[in-house]
């Protein structure tokens, strides 16, 4: 339980908003290389952490990241002409490049200064193996670049899939780290499509429904250990890692390593993103588009040019998630879709878009979010009020981390085994 | 820029607040006549200065513009009987002339005399060459209507029309009143497409206007001036090394430009738009174009339509306006197509009204205009909401009368272009070329 104060804080990424402050420190992903192909090509508009922006690729291939409003007379800078390295506003023709600056004003007079002092926001940006991150905060030279697993490969390597989830970014990411509704929410009541032989643990979640949980501080975020009790008399454990700001890692299996990305659109709206990534190989083309079974069959809505106009599921809160009565008696446990996303969505929107936790009962299994809440909240609080830098700004290296899952025996170390498979798998 | 206070003051207009009561004090156009054709037709919806009201024609032909809830317990007199001159509400058959006044009610007994103490929120209204005007002001006896030239001939209609802007009154003005956009927003890349119904101007000699001398200079300097009616400017571009063109524009209170003015008054499509606010957040603009002495053709008009609205309006609901919605709005990005951007429209978006609504709108429906950063190109702008700003203290705090209000003749003016020596005096030089033929100045 929260109390009010608490979870507004927790929730809101607004401009200004402590939170907001907060995330806005770090780098953060904001598109792939794809969804920006084409030099001079059309401009996109973009929302994240509650702002409107439009980003473009110049001529060069630089990507630019502005504010929507003209600084003339506040016209929508979407309509803007993308041409020879800048955004030409279309109402009077004054032309900005991607660091913001007016580069040419031609409705006012050769010989005046004005140009110079005119600025658009905008926001750096940097493309790296197939991903677009922005630095929205104040600092002039932003922090190095976090050394994620899944930024660190080349694309090729590295799941593509994007999902809007309507509803706040911090109930969304609670999902993620919450091991015990494996056991409920996405339990099929038949082997789903069968997917590629598996080696190492073969979770099973229905044989103990009510994991351990070890929960640890990490340097960047928070650890936790779920530990399940196994006919074979030792226990899988399945360990996760929440990374400061809004990443979180479950275990991968097959050779590859599994992330989300919680990315706020605004406080209603996160676009979620799963890097799963393999160092050692590249993906199939099924892999690409995400691992098995993660898109549903009713699939994606047809993109619009609207703020929150793409990656937008067909199975919806409008539709409720397409939900199937006949399903929920005699295929899954929940009816919806054979399909986590939708499942997960399923609830989460409909806790409503800010989920009022001083209304919910946490008990043990909630142990991670508990903790992870509390990181934030510490680490906004002592931004807010003493300036600290939080977790991992400047510590690019510990991005590093991400779940494993294995087999022990009783009394044997969890996280140093975890360790031991992070540093394997490096 | 402007401060958070007097933005709100120039931009709110609803019942009460001092612009929207400054503004009663003028007659305003309610809607076209052809938007109410018959008598005894079904009642219309309309909306203005965020008051919702129906308009509709009696058995005498007489135009009526009454509130929309029915004094009794609030029905909408949109469903109601139009009869035996009279608007007849349906829930219990109470009856109002156009004056408001009660002159049935049947649900009451016969030697009732409550129907005598009953009114009808009513706005007189005065039909002239296809304009129904209204006065919804305080005065018993409203001042005389205003004498536009566009509106004083009756053998020559205007090209008359109107389109819907999803924004506030002043941000939809300030875009007729800024000569500097047109070299960008509306200009042409592909010459090809320079007299196509694609892009083009008001009229090929207006248009050879522009393409001769306007678009050559693309920095037009500004020249303000006050008038009795409101403000005057050019826009001075520089032809060659003794001469500049000058495009004259006014703009009028409380809501009116004109623009287009050309070179030889003789092959001249005057035009002018009036911004009546529907509410804070909506505008109907209406637009006119007119030669003097001269009629439209049916194919004319036809072509003029196609070209200031190339992609056609939406369906007509029974909403207010919505005869007057373009197909490329908000919606849809107004169609955008950035192929033509690249190499033959600037923008992208075809018909001028649109491409400034598309800009307009996209400012939000109440630009803040503290974000603002204003340029010598936007001299007019900065004048005109001055005298506006001036002009609604004084009626709030003095109860002055704004310009113009009691001098109707004072609206006989015409837009000009003209190519004048470097350094001549352009208000002097075209003083006769702005007087209207038509009203109390008519040419001798």
């Amino acid at each position: 339980m929260l109390s009010r104060n608490d979870n507004e804080l927790l929730t809101r990424v607004g401009p200004g908003t402590p939170m907001g402050n907060l995330m806005r420190e770090y780098w953060t992903p904001l598109m792939h290389s794809v969804d920006l192909p084409e030099r001079d090509g059309p401009p996109v508009r973009v929302r994240i952490l509650c702002e409107n922006l439009i980003a473009f690729r110049d001529s060069s291939g630089n990507v630019g990241l502005m504010a929507n409003a003209c600084p003339h007379r506040g016209a929508s800078m979407f309509f803007g002409r993308n041409e020879e390295d800048g955004l030409r506003c279309v109402y009077h023709g004054w032309k900005f490049d991607v660091s913001g600056q007016c580069t040419d004003m031609p409705n006012e007079p050769a010989e005046s200064n004005f140009r110079h002092k005119i600025r658009l926001q905008s926001y750096p940006c940097r493309e790296v193996n197939g991903i677009i991150w922005t630095y929205m905060g104040s600092r002039p030279t932003p922090p190095p670049f976090p050394e994620h697993g899944f930024g660190m490969v080349d694309e090729a390597h590295r799941g593509q899939l994007k999902y809007v989830r309507e509803c706040n970014w911090m109930q969304a990411l609670e999902g993620d780290i919450d091991t015990a509704h494996l056991g409920f929410l996405h339990v099929s009541f038949s082997p789903r499509q069968p997917g590629p032989t598996r080696t190492g643990p073969i979770p099973d979640f229905t044989s103990d429904k009510a994991p351990t949980l070890h929960v640890v501080n990490t340097d960047i975020g928070v650890m936790y250990g779920a530990r399940r009790n196994r006919a074979e008399g030792d226990y899988y454990w399945r360990v996760s890692q929440f990374l400061m700001p809004i990443y979180t890692s479950i275990p991968g299996f097959g050779g590859r390593q599994s992330c989300k990305i919680w990315v706020p659109i605004d406080d209603e709206n996160t676009l979620v993103w799963e890097p799963n990534w393999s160092m050692r190989a590249p993906l199939t083309p099924d892999q690409l588009k995400g691992w098995i079974n993660r898109v549903p069959p009713s699939g994606f809505l047809p993109d619009t040019t609207d703020w929150n106009g793409r990656f937008r599921f067909v199975a919806r809160e409008a539709n409720d998630f397409h939900l199937d009565r006949e399903r929920q008696r005699t295929v899954n446990f929940t009816g919806f879709e054979e399909s986590n996303p939708i499942q997960d969505g399923g609830i989460q929107v409909t806790m409503g878009h800010i989920f009022d936790r001083t209304k919910e009962h946490m008990g043990t299994t909630d142990a991670t979010i508990i903790q992870v809440r509390k990181r934030l909240l510490e680490a906004a609080k002592a931004l807010r009020d003493e300036g600290i830098t939080p977790p991992g700004v400047d510590m690019p290296e510990l991005y590093h981390l991400h779940g494993c899952e294995m087999n022990l025996p009783e009394g044997a170390n969890w996280t140093e085994a975890c360790k031991d498979m992070i540093a394997e798998m490096a | 820029m402007l401060t958070r206070d007097d933005n709100e003051l120039l931009c709110r207009v609803g019942p009460g607040t001092p612009m929207g009561q400054m503004m009663r004090e003028y007659w305003v156009p309610a809607m076209l006549s052809i938007e109410l054709p018959e008598a005894d037709g079904a009642p219309v919806r309309v909306r203005l200065m965020g008051e919702d009201l129906i308009c509709f024609r009696t058995t005498s032909g007489q135009p009526g513009l009454v509130a929309n809830a029915c004094p009794h317990r609030g029905a909408s007199m949109f469903f109601g009987r139009n009869e035996e001159d009279g608007l007849r509400c349906v829930y219990h058959g109470w009856k109002f002339d156009v004056s408001g006044t009660c002159t049935d009610m049947p649900n009451e007994p016969a030697e009732s005399n409550f129907k005598h103490k009953i009114q009808l929120r009513a706005y007189p209204c005065a039909e002239r060459n296809g304009i129904i005007w209204t006065y919804m002001g305080t005065r018993q006896d409203p001042p005389g209507l205003p004498a536009f030239e566009w509106n004083m001939d009756a053998e020559h209609q205007p090209f008359l029309w109107m389109n819907y802007r999803e924004c506030n009154w002043l941000q939809a003005i300030e875009g007729g009143i800024d000569t500097s956009h047109v070299n960008f927003l509306h200009r042409t890349i592909d010459e090809k497409l320079r007299s196509t119904a694609v892009n083009s101007g008001p009229s090929p000699r207006q248009q050879n206007d522009l393409f001769l001398y306007g678009r050559r200079d693309s920095s037009p300097a500004l020249e303000v001036v006050d008038t009795d009616y409101g403000v005057m400017y050019t826009g001075r571009r520089s032809v060659d090394e003794k001469t500049d063109y000058h495009r004259i524009h006014p703009f009028i209170f409380p809501f009116h430009n004109m623009i287009g003015g050309g070179t030889v008054d003789d092959e001249v499509n005057y035009i002018g738009m009036v911004w009546t606010p529907v509410d804070d957040d909506n505008t109907l603009v209406l637009e006119y174009g007119y030669r003097p002495g001269k009629a439209w053709a049916q194919a004319e008009l036809e072509g003029l339509m196609r070209v200031r609205n190339p992609t056609g309006f939406l369906p007509a609901t029974s909403q207010a306006g919505s005869r007057w919605r373009f197909k490329a709005n908000k919606t849809n990005d107004y169609l955008v197509n950035r192929d033509l951007q690249k190499d033959k429209l600037f923008f992208g978006v075809q018909g001028n009204p649109a491409q400034d609504g598309a800009v307009q709108e996209s400012m939000g429906p109440i630009y803040d205009r503290g974000k603002e950063h204003l340029g010598t190109a936007d001299a007019m702008i900065i004048r005109v909401r001055r005298r506006l700003l001036e002009a609604v203290k004084a009626y709030r705090d003095h109860g002055t009368l704004p310009p113009g209000v009691d001098n109707p003749d004072m609206y006989a003016i015409r837009p000009v272009g003209a190519v004048l020596p470097k350094g001549a005096d352009w208000v002097q030089a075209t003083e006769e070329r702005r007087k209207a033929w038509y009203g109390a100045t008519a040419k001798a």
